[in-house]
């Protein structure tokens, strides 16, 4: 029965289903406020699930010349990972253990949504697609550093140090917040610069491009494939917010007011990165690579240096 | 004879046998190689649990030095001999297929074979003076293995360099083995217990570690990898720094680190440092390479960081991680190399600019490297994410108690799996995803005795990975003695962590399950394929035009400032410990130079002959103590 449990979670709450709703809820919102942002109206809420619905029902093409199975698979397992991801997530919130891994796991999973796009974009044959492919992989390579250190950071500051979620959330729940650190707020800020680069949301979304490369990565993706492509973004635009979260910020309180408090911590998060989208043009990939292993992985190392020192 | 001698004479037999076989007798070699190994590697399995077992015969007497031939079955002895015969017995069904005429297939088998036996021998010694003849023979055998290369200038450059660095490393062992001769009066492993403490014990300690990360193939004594890389076969590859040199050299770094001496902070400082160094330094060499064979030398040099940092830690779950990653690089590695070499094979080139697209007319061997690339990239849940994991678990429980600087080492290692994951993408790009180049319209499939042992070794892949319980409570936790807790579900407990990879993995499956659950929603039906367009316009025809070589892909981490400089100077090999000793040596030797004729080879041909004549000066005075003994 336990098992059936498990897998329910994962199909429906907290896993797939719900994620799969509030991302695209989020998307909505990241939508209305670019909109009003550029003078604006903005869709109604449901355009995100509209458009979802009307994706599965067009046909795919698939490029002459492609890799058809890895084309194909490769947005399934992207949108596998983001899913259990939320479930460890949500599931550690709520009082389990996570039950499928710990930290690592959960960074290592939130790299394969990546990994996935890249490998469908390289099965599709078409040379902007591959120029996508390289430029997130090199994007990846360009966050990873200062993301990394800036998770590690606030592991330094749990006692004694854990790498499972719930051991995070029971430092904090006894300790207060690890935000409430100054080298927690340093990993933070670097957190969140990273996530718009794994969301490659501008001034991040070089592999995307749409003026330049045309959607690079999803250039040839049509149909039903195109919808699991967009689906598992939306999911991992929900995903990370949950994430940081879970890690620097208490966790998820799903009780009385804790609820209320918890949506707006949620959205400031959503809002702090719909805000950078929308007031910064893209950069190029080199500057992407350059500001990344500059500037942000030296903020990361004060925040870790801070963290050993005890602030 | 006893049964813990098999798996050392019955290969050595087989490889006599082949040596001495006219070239003219076709079949036989292989069947006879095929046979040994089998025998070797039934032998080994039998071998699994039959511990305690030993063998001693007075070898060589000479007044009151007693050399013994002294063999010990013990755990990690057994488990190694298991996997060094099982590759060998891979690398065999795979050469009988990846050989070609034009091969000496005389010398390929007969060596073959003889590694196999030098290298159970190395792994069962007891003595260290006997553990230093098997692995000075491994050394001699590689030299003559790497030159029966194709390209007959890269193959004996490559040999050649392999043999010094490798001969200067064996070297300092026998020089650390005189040591504790003099100062410990045995040479037993099982006898030696030393504490690190003084000058003369860190500098043995130190001189044994050379020799064993050398052959690991760790920095900064890694360059002869790659340049093995650049000429030998690439089975010979696959076989030697790829699996037996891991599993040898990091056998015998762990048990020097866990048994023979105790060491402090200090040494597992070095360790971690060498470890940490060898991680990045080596990932970002392969990320910029253009041969895929070279690629992949860098990262059988990358992994080894991996091995030596999880030993470094001296945390039990770190040790496991490093022993548990030793054995599962020797699997994909193996696997990968066994890829280059049916690309090689099928297609006539590793050169990175030029593949392309080969994943649909070269499915089997497409699936077999895309599992080992996602394993060595660590991407759960294939089998090189646990090790990995074990790794990073021990260096937050060493940072739990108290060491500050463990997220320099953690951060290099997690990068560092970044950096794997972005070089093999672009091998995967490159080689068998993106445009297919039209020369290459007719490349088949490699065939069955190539395409089998790549299957096999990425199925033990996933099997080690989702089943990771099995072979860390079978193999590594008896000897670490019991570090990472197993539960009966499979998940493993770390203090600071865990993961249950079984579940992990129905997860995804079943997550992937739900996607194409979405697309047959859709209209799967009616599913067409049509042109690729850019810019609205179909691509010009041949879709060569538009082929984006993988070679371009890193070019903006290789022009980064910073990095550039340091590109520069490691292409240009200044890091090169080999070329700095040749340039030192270069002026040492001048006066010497007049006297010889000054050609390496005849030098290396003396020193193997020299090599020879002592190994078979104390393998005749064990027969005679053999019969004797009888």
């Amino acid at each position: 029965m336990a098992s059936l449990g498990l897998v329910l979670n994962f199909l429906v709450f907290p896993g797939l289903l719900f994620t799969a709703v509030i991302g695209l809820l989020t998307q909505w919102v990241d939508r209305k406020v670019s909109a009003r942002v550029q003078w604006r109206v903005g869709p109604p809420w449901f355009q995100p699930f509209a458009d979802i619905l009307k994706l599965i029902g067009k046909e795919i093409i698939i490029p002459e010349g492609a890799r058809r199975t890895g084309f194909l698979l490769a947005p399934m397992a992207g949108l596998a990972a983001v899913g259990v991801v939320s479930t460890v997530l949500w599931l550690a919130n709520m009082g389990g253990d996570g039950f499928v891994g710990d930290l690592i796991g959960v960074i290592y999973l939130l790299t394969i949504p990546s990994l996935a796009i890249i490998i469908g974009a390289s099965a599709s044959s078409n040379p902007l697609a591959s120029v996508g492919a390289s430029r997130e992989m090199k994007l990846v390579l360009a966050y990873e550093l200062p993301f990394v250190i800036a998770i590690f950071t606030a592991v330094t500051k749990v006692s004694p140090m854990t790498l499972r979620l719930d051991g995070i959330l029971d430092y904090q729940a006894a300790n207060g917040v690890l935000l409430g650190n100054p080298s927690c707020i340093i990993a933070f800020i670097v957190v969140i610069l990273c996530a718009q680069a794994k969301l490659t949301y501008t001034p991040f979304d070089i592999p995307e491009a749409e003026t330049e490369i045309m959607d690079g990565t999803h250039i040839e993706y049509s149909g039903a494939a195109l919808a699991v492509v967009k689906l598992s973004q939306a999911m991992m635009l929900f995903t990370l917010p949950v994430f940081f979260i879970t890690l620097f910020w208490g966790g998820l309180v799903l009780t009385g007011w804790g609820i209320l408090y918890t949506i707006v911590k949620y959205l400031i998060i959503i809002t702090i990165i719909v805000l950078i989208k929308n007031t910064n043009p893209r950069v190029r990939i080199d500057q992407a690579v350059r500001f990344f292993w500059g500037p942000v992985t030296v903020l990361a190392i004060i925040g870790m240096v801070l963290a050993i020192v005890g602030l | 004879m006893p049964q813990i001698l098999v798996p050392i004479i019955v290969p050595a037999i087989a490889g006599g046998l082949c040596l001495l076989i006219p070239r003219r007798v076709k079949g036989v070699r292989e069947i006879l190689t095929l046979a040994g190994l089998v025998w070797a590697f039934v032998a080994s399995l039998q071998l699994f649990g039959a511990w305690p077992l030993s063998f001693t015969r007075d070898w060589v007497v000479l007044g009151d030095l007693t050399v013994q031939f002294d063999l010990i079955l013990n755990h990690f002895s057994a488990f190694i001999i298991i996997f060094v015969t099982l590759f060998g017995l891979a690398v065999a069904v795979y050469s009988m297929s990846w050989l070609s005429k034009d091969h000496d297939g005389r010398r390929y088998y007969g060596l073959l074979s003889l590694t196999i036996a030098a290298s159970t021998g190395a792994a069962l010694s007891n003595s260290l003076l006997l553990l230093l003849i098997f692995w000075e023979a491994l050394t001699a055998i590689l030299f003559l293995f790497a030159n029966l290369g194709r390209n007959e200038k890269a193959a004996s450059e490559g040999a050649a360099k392999s043999f010094i660095m490798l001969g200067l490393s064996d070297a300092a062992l026998f020089l650390a083995v005189a040591l504790i001769w003099v100062r410990f009066g045995t040479l037993s492993m099982n006898e030696l217990s030393i504490f690190v403490g003084d000058g003369a014990t860190i500098s043995i300690y130190i001189l044994m570690m050379i020799g064993a990360i050398t052959k690991a193939g760790a920095m900064p004594f890694h360059t002869w990898v790659p340049a093995l890389g650049r000429g030998a076969p690439t089975p010979v590859m696959a076989l030697l720094p790829a699996s037996i040199d891991k599993l040898l050299g990091i056998y015998l770094l762990a048990r020097l680190s866990l048994d023979i001496f105790s060491i402090g902070p200090g040494m597992q400082l070095l360790l971690m440092t060498i470890g940490a160094v060898t991680i990045v330094g080596a990932v970002l060499m392969a990320l910029i390479q253009h041969d895929l064979k070279v690629l992949l030398s860098y990262h059988a040099v990358s992994q080894v960081g991996y091995m030596v940092l999880g030993i470094g830690t001296g945390v039990p779950i770190g040790i496991a991680g490093g022993l548990f990653h030793m054995l599962n690089n020797a699997i994909y590695k193996t696997c990968l190399f066994f890829g280059a070499g049916a690309i090689e094979k099928q297609a006539g080139t590793t050169e990175i600019g030029k593949l392309g697209g080969l994943a649909r007319a070269m499915p089997l061997t497409f699936i077999g490297m895309a599992v080992a690339s996602l394993a060595i990239s660590g991407v759960p849940p294939f089998n090189g994410f646990v090790s990995k994991w074990m790794v990073y678990s021990g260096l937050v429980e060493l940072g739990s108690r108290g060491m500050s600087s463990y997220w320099i080492f953690l951060v290099a290692a997690m990068f560092g799996s970044a950096l794997t994951m972005a070089s093999f993408v672009k091998v995967l790009y490159s080689g068998f995803l993106g445009q297919r180049p039209s020369e290459f319209a007719r490349v088949r499939e490699a065939p069955w005795p190539m395409t089998v042992p790549t299957l096999f070794l990425a199925a033990l892949c996933i099997v080690f990975g989702v089943w990771a319980k099995f072979p860390i409570d079978r193999f590594i936790n008896p000897i670490v003695h019991g570090s990472v807790a197993t539960a009966a579900s499979g998940a493993l407990d770390a203090s600071v962590g865990f993961w249950n990879p079984s579940l992990a993995t129905g997860l995804i499956i079943l997550g992937i399950l739900v996607g194409l659950a979405i697309v047959a929603a859709g209209k799967l039906t009616t599913r067409r394929v049509g042109h690729v367009f850019i810019g609205g316009n179909k691509p010009p025809e041949p879709l060569d035009t538009m082929h984006v070589a993988g070679t371009g892909f890193y070019n903006t981490i290789k022009e980064t400032k910073g990095l550039k400089g340091i590109f520069a100077n490691a292409e240009e090999r200044i890091f090169d410990v080999y070329e700095m000793g040749g340039r030192f040596g270069n002026v040492f030797v001048q006066g010497l130079r007049a006297a010889h004729n000054g050609v390496l080879s005849t030098y290396l041909t003396w020193a193997v002959i020299g090599l020879g004549a002592v190994v078979f000066a104390l393998l005749s005075a064990l027969l005679r103590q053999l019969v004797g003994g009888r």
